[in-house]
């Protein structure tokens, strides 16, 4: 039972760490949360169910085709939003994102509406669970699925930062933004990037996400929140964080339900973010600020 | 400047005409339909609401839709001592505010004889205080919650299977399958409570154990930890009282991970084969039985001269099993409109309601009495087949 608990909870706290992945990055850039990012996340479930579920093309078509939407829907976001990222705009911003929320949910309403109260992605693997070390492993498939292909987008976001021109300038900018400016970075572009990744990997997480569960409308704002906690939890402007963030999130909910009470899985999240910011006020990962004279 | 006395007496004159026109006029519907309101020499009004639009549409448009089919019949036949059935549709979009309005609407604009309608419970139970004091005969058609018509209302009766009965007839089903042992998943809002504080003294009553009982929410992912629990607790079988998505994703994750039972599904899943579609994952409901208000799929061939019916007169809605549900509560209002008689009132129709007893009906699994007010006391059980048909596998009826 612990096997299967401990992967479910990774699992599912990886994909929390994908959606935290991309609160972190919006805030790090544009100091900025975007509440349309969980309805984001049901167009990549949503994506996935057209190509691999109507269309009946393979998981890889379905992942083209969600990188291709994300991206388109990363640029409008961004050119939306644009005149509204700007610091003495925060409030109107956060509310522009929320009308954007409803917007998408309606979007995806008129695309996808009328096929039911909620819509199934078959799984991408089928066959019984992975059994190690004489039955005291028990991995289920779809499971390993998940957490592989989340640890694989885990690493090229951070291979992205680290060796690529554009990723160098989004660290720069999101360091010191004037100083960014300063030295010729464009800053417009570093922005329109950062909206753009944090809804792919978002979009991503849906595309994980959809084979395990079932997708309907209103499914992203509760899972925006646990991706939100999970960014709180790590530290908002910590990467890594947000992963670990996510991981604790999604075994404490898991552990809670199966070891203590079905009733308090839900509950349980909330206490974890409470408990962790009585002790880390910052998030586990969040750095002090500091000032040098 | 005065004015002239014969003008001022052509002015009173005049007024009173007014007056006097318009109190004839307000006496000339009463004096027209001498029965009851609704009534008139050659009509009947009947007002129902329910979801007609939105997301919640096929619990209401759709039992509409086969009332109406069922009425239509009627007409055509002649109607019921000459009167034709009139029906008013309102939509209140299964919000309880919307309910409220729609009730008020049906009663003092639209003025109809009865109400045949309601299929959210809480809008039911919102607009519940409204239809008592007005005194106006009502048939809920599709909403389930015990609490519409108990404690018992003079004017209030159910044609839906009501969730206590509902529970009992699953406890009745558990025992006549030799369950000794099972395992509950439930929601925990409103809906689900109803049926989970009425299910476990059903359950406890029939002398069966329940080894689990978890709770998985309309918000759940994942049912991993609520599968494992129920696993290791071996029970001889579950039974769902949640909404398709929590239960799709409870079967999901269980045959992911291995585990097979019975699984006994409510009356908000009257669909097996729809449901297989929406669960998606071959094998997982090949042990899915589904309770029914209903002795006949809608796909069978017992209802294939309605389906043709439903498809000719709404070709815009596929049919569903919510159609039957409509058409077992027109077939009560037709029986106790005939049972009134010619002279119809709101009080001889309501006494004829009171009076039916083993009332037969095209799919209804038992017969309907009405001396309770929750006038459906008998279900059927429904499985997808090997050949992904749905079958009917047998009905219970209550002791």
């Amino acid at each position: 039972m612990l096997s299967v608990l401990l992967t479910s909870g990774i699992a599912n706290g990886l994909l929390y760490g994908l959606i935290a992945l991309g609160v972190v990055v919006l805030s790090k850039a544009a100091n900025a949360v975007n509440f349309s990012q969980g309805d984001l996340m049901a167009v990549g479930g949503f994506v996935s169910y057209s190509v691999i579920s109507a269309a009946g093309l393979g998981p890889a078509a379905a992942i083209v085709a969600v990188l291709v939407v994300s991206v388109v829907a990363g640029i409008a976001s961004f050119l939306i939003l644009r005149p509204l990222m700007k610091t003495e705009h925060v409030m109107s911003l956060l509310i522009a994102t929320i009308g954007l929320s409803f917007l998408v949910k309606g979007l995806i309403r008129l695309i996808w509406g009328g096929q039911g109260d909620y819509l199934a992605v078959p799984p991408l693997v089928q066959g019984p669970p992975l059994i190690l070390f004489g039955g005291n492993v028990i991995i289920p498939l779809q499971y390993l699925v998940m957490m592989a292909g989340a640890a694989v987008i885990i690493l090229l976001f951070a291979a992205f930062f680290r060796f690529t021109r554009l990723g160098l300038f989004m660290r720069s900018v999101a360091d010191n933004p004037r100083a960014a400016q300063i030295v010729g970075i464009p800053t417009q572009l570093v922005l329109c990037s950062a909206m753009v990744l944090s809804i792919t990997v978002t979009a991503i997480a849906g595309f994980l996400l959809a084979p395990a569960t079932l997708i309907f409308p209103d499914m992203g704002f509760a899972l925006f929140l646990k991706g939100f906690a999970a960014a709180i939890i790590g530290g908002i402007n910590s990467l890594p964080g947000a992963i670990v963030g996510g991981i604790l999130l999604g075994v404490c909910e898991v552990m809670v339900s199966g070891y203590v009470s079905s009733s308090a899985q839900e509950l349980s999240a909330f206490v974890l973010i409470f408990v962790a910011l009585i002790f880390f006020p910052r998030g586990i990962f969040g750095a002090r600020k500091t000032r040098s004279v | 400047m005065a004015r002239p006395r014969n003008q001022e007496r052509l002015i009173i004159n005049k007024k009173f005409a007014f007056l006097a026109g318009l109190f004839l006029s307000t006496l000339m519907p009463t004096v027209g339909s001498a029965q009851a309101p609704g009534v008139t020499e050659d009509t009947i009004k009947i007002g129902t609401y329910g979801p007609i639009t939105g997301p919640y549409f096929a619990f209401g448009r759709l039992t509409m839709n086969g009332m109406e089919a069922l009425f239509a019949d009627v007409n055509e036949a002649g109607g019921i001592n000459g009167r034709q059935i009139e029906l008013v549709r309102v939509d209140d979009q299964c919000d309880p505010a919307g309910a409220i309005s729609a009730v008020r609407r049906l009663i003092f604009n639209e003025e109809v004889f009865a109400i045949v309608g309601g299929s959210c419970s809480n809008g039911v139970l919102a607009a519940k205080e409204d239809i008592v004091e007005s005194g106006i005969p009502y048939i809920n058609f599709a909403a389930a919650s015990n609490k519409i018509s108990a404690p018992k209302e003079d004017n209030i009766f159910t044609s839906m299977l009501t969730s206590n009965l509902e529970s009992a007839l699953q406890a009745q089903y558990l025992a006549d399958v030799g369950a000794t042992s099972v395992a509950v998943v439930a929601q925990h809002d409103a809906w689900g409570r109803d049926r989970h504080e009425t299910l476990i003294p059903a359950l406890e009553e029939k002398g069966i154990e329940v080894v689990a009982d978890e709770e998985l929410s309309m918000e759940s992912n994942d049912a991993t930890a609520q599968v494992l629990r129920i696993q290791s607790a071996q029970p001889d079988a579950v039974v769902l009282l949640s909404y398709p998505k929590p239960a799709s994703i409870f079967l999901r994750d269980s045959a992911r991970l291995g585990f097979s039972s019975t699984f006994i599904g409510t009356s908000v899943i009257p669909d097996p084969v729809a449901f297989y579609e929406q669960v998606a994952v071959p094998g997982a409901t090949d042990n899915f039985v589904t309770i029914s208000p209903s002795r006949h799929p809608v796909d069978s061939e017992e209802a294939a001269e309605w389906r043709e019916k439903l498809v000719s007169a709404f070709p815009d809605d596929t049919p569903h099993s919510y159609n039957l549900y409509g058409i077992t509560a027109g077939e009560l209002t037709v029986a106790a409109l005939e049972a009134a008689g010619e002279d119809l009132t709101r009080e001889s129709f309501i006494a004829a309601l009171d009076q039916v007893n083993a009332l037969e009906t095209t799919f209804g699994p038992g017969t309907l009495d009405c001396s309770t007010h929750q006038c459906l006391q008998s279900a059927a059980w429904i499985k997808r087949n090997s050949d992904g048909v749905a079958e009917v596998v047998g009905t219970s009826e209550l002791d």
